[in-house]
């Protein structure tokens, strides 16, 4: 926690170097829960990118006020949110017609190379995004069900819920083939 | 059916997934962060970004544009030419005059009003810098000057400048001009922005006043309390920890405002006073220690100053740059061995292998990584580590840099020994000490036992010369002691014990072990190395390989 703080101190006083520091700290954090939650490894790419560019853009005005890291994590899920409600609204826009070739033609780049790990990342694109937020944020981020509820503004009560049912549908879609 | 098992598996495999940067992202990221970054900076120190930040400011120019439209509009609905056109009127079948301009008489028209237009903008231009000067120089008075005998837009502009900085005396005078103006446009501006400077003072000095209420009922409390500040500047030093000692220890952290307070102790009596700060050089050496008589029915207040800190932010990772948590890091002055700096501050790495070190004056610093496992395991008694142990040296400057520093653990290979005496008798339940030559810590990392035939594993060894201890377990008294580049090409090594217990390092006789070379030669099964016993005699700290005879 200090050495966020001074590590934003520092940045604030101009010095690239604790960006860098900042970013190699929490990049494959980031990558990680970008990877699981999208399955597709440029635009889990591109989120961290964005985030971080977005970031030292912000950097003049940028205030700690908790962890930075649980700040970076609610960055880059915001973001996936909302590119994820972009995406549906091209899937949408496909349906009437207006095929997008671009989008159609994309390629997967796994990042992770186990086998096993591609499975899981591709089960979970399988559940809906809310409740896989709240597998990845509290599996992976180690986040809290009350400061998921926070990031998502709702109740623990269907945080929890959402990552119980969560698991069910990974498990009944994994059929036994992860463990 | 679900069971408990099939939970545990799922989540540990979604936890476990890992994911990495490329090197090229890496630079993608990093390269487009910087220039975002830089571009942050530059904006970051912008007049009207500094303008722009206050509350008050932004107010002022809605305000400011609002009476500004509002005088526009009015002046385009009511207004008539001052002076009439030259050319010849004529009366329309409407009725209304239209003033008809001969086509030469139109074009130097135009000409004439470019020209004063642009000299008007020019002029402006020039007055509008000379007010940015004064804003960036706080000359309240120039700038109040600039509010009469000026251009509209440039009393405007004045005003809004002072607005900003919030002065008393831009108050004053906003105020004063405002009621003597005949203009009744510019009055009402700077009336309100007069009233808003005001207001902004008068919030100013409620919080001091709030400040300075909260402030006086901190202090002072009873029996020990007081305040912790910047010895240059003042400013409260808020993370200092102070802990008071008379056989028991009582702590406190000081609040925002640098104090802090012991509401109650055990018993009266003499207590030393010990400050500890990560970003301030604390008062740590027992030596030094004030002391101070405490009893619970009467009040003390002491108040210390301290310097700035030396900060160091580390970084410990192993060779494939993964990040080495629960690593130890000893502080220690070159100049002083066995004597390990206290910072005050428990010194591990987190899971991220992130640590910051901080309390240290100016100077060289020897740090000394451990990685420490928790356990008994066989016959290894203490902490079992996990990678070699490894020092660096830095040099500390400046207090207000923060040094960044990686240190990279390696893990070693596991060394195996047999000891044994003149006889061949095997040298069992003896306590084998290793480290290397460089080692300037009061403690050994890692005790082995032999075992009933007197073999020993030494773990996580890296390359390098090492200081090999053996002891009896039952008084610790050293039988011998040798210097050795470890690891050696081939093991088991022999380590050879003289048979006559209790004897004194200086009396031990020089052992004839022949060399490596030779070993392979004449003793195919094991390596027995050829050492003369060594007073403890450490080299210099600076050189890791350190020369002993063979």
């Amino acid at each position: 926690m200090l050495a966020d703080n001074l590590l934003i101190w520092r940045l604030r006083g101009g010095d690239r170097q604790a960006f860098r520091q900042i970013y190699k700290k929490y990049k494959d954090e980031l990558l990680t829960m970008a990877m699981s939650l999208l399955n597709e490894a440029d635009e889990a790419e591109d989120a961290l990118r964005e985030v971080f560019v977005l970031f030292a853009n912000n950097v003049a005005r940028f205030r700690l006020y908790g962890s930075l890291r649980n700040y970076l994590i609610s960055c880059i899920v915001n973001h996936i949110r909302n590119r994820y409600r972009q995406k549906m609204y091209l899937v949408e826009e496909v349906d009437r017609g207006k095929q997008d070739e671009a989008d159609s033609q994309r390629t997967e780049q796994p990042i992770a190379e186990n086998e096993k790990i591609h499975s899981l990342i591709e089960f979970l694109a399988e559940i809906p995004l809310q409740q896989r937020e709240v597998i990845i944020l509290h599996l992976q981020g180690n986040l809290k069900f009350r400061e998921i509820a926070e990031m998502q503004d709702t109740q623990i009560s269907t945080v929890r819920a959402r990552y119980n049912y969560g698991l069910d549908k990974l498990r009944a879609i994994s059929d036994g083939r992860i463990i | 059916m679900k069971t408990d098992s099939d939970n545990i598996n799922l989540e540990e495999a979604i936890a476990d997934i890992r994911c990495t940067t490329g090197t090229e992202l890496d630079e993608r990221i990093l390269s487009d962060g910087f220039a975002a970054f830089d571009e942050a900076m530059r904006s970051k120190h912008s007049i009207w970004r500094i303008i722009f930040k206050s509350r008050i400011s932004r107010l002022t120019i809605a305000a400011v544009l609002i009476i500004g439209c509002l005088i526009a509009a009015k002046l385009l609905l009511t207004t008539t030419p001052e002076k009439p056109p030259t050319g010849v009127a004529k009366r329309t079948d409407s009725g209304l005059s239209e003033v008809l301009v001969p086509e030469e008489l139109k074009e130097k028209q135009d000409f004439d009003e470019k020209a004063t237009a642009e000299s008007i903008k020019t002029e402006l231009k020039r007055e509008l810098k000379q007010i940015e000067d004064m804003f960036v120089a706080k000359d309240i008075e120039g700038l109040i000057a600039m509010l009469s005998d000026h251009p509209q837009e440039i009393r405007l502009a004045a005003a809004l400048y002072l607005a900003n900085i919030g002065d008393e005396r831009a108050a004053e005078a906003l105020r004063r001009l405002g009621s003597e103006s005949d203009d009744e446009r510019l009055a009402a501006i700077f009336s309100i922005v007069s009233s808003s400077i005001e207001n902004r003072l008068e919030e100013t000095k409620k919080a001091g006043r709030l400040e300075a209420q909260q402030s006086s009922a901190i202090v002072p409390k009873r029996p020990l309390s007081g305040q912790v500040s910047d010895a240059e500047t003042a400013e409260a030093v808020i993370d200092a920890v102070v802990t008071i000692s008379s056989g028991e220890h009582y702590t406190a952290t000081t609040d925002a405002n640098g104090f802090y307070c012991f509401e109650d102790i055990g018993k009266d009596g003499n207590y030393k006073i010990n400050v500890t700060s990560k970003e301030y050089i604390g008062i740590t050496e027992q030596e030094k220690l004030p002391v101070v008589y405490l009893s619970s029915d009467s009040s003390q207040v002491k108040n210390f100053k301290l310097e700035k800190a030396c900060m160091i932010d580390l970084l410990v990772m192993d060779e494939v740059n993964e990040p080495v948590s629960n690593v130890e890091i000893f502080v220690t002055n070159p100049g002083d061995k066995n004597d390990i700096i206290d910072t005050g501050f428990e010194q591990i790495t987190d899971r991220k292998g992130f640590l910051v070190l901080g309390g240290l004056d100016r100077g060289t610093f020897n740090l000394t990584a451990i990685h420490r496992s928790p356990g008994i395991f066989g016959n290894t008694v203490g902490l079992l580590p996990d990678y070699a142990p490894h020092r660096v040296t830095i040099k500390l400057e400046n207090p207000n840099d923060i040094e960044y520093k990686e240190i990279v653990l390696r893990r070693g290979a596991e060394v195996r020994g047999q000891a044994q005496f003149e006889d061949g008798s095997p040298g069992s339940d003896l306590i084998v000490t290793v480290q290397p030559v460089w080692w300037d810590l009061p403690f050994e990392v890692c005790n082995y036992v032999t075992e009933h035939d007197g073999g020993f594993e030494l773990e996580n060894i890296a390359d390098g010369t090492y200081l090999i201890r053996l002891m009896e377990q039952a008084d610790s008294n050293d039988i011998l002691k040798f210097e050795t580049e470890l690891p050696l090409k081939d093991e088991p090594f022999v380590i050879i014990i003289p048979k006559e217990p209790g004897v004194a390092d200086s009396n031990i006789p020089d052992f004839n072990i022949p060399d490596a070379n030779m070993l392979d030669v004449n003793l195919p099964d094991v390596n027995i190395i050829d050492v003369n016993i060594l007073d403890f005699n450490i080299p210099d700290s600076n050189t890791e390989q350190a020369d002993f005879e063979i």
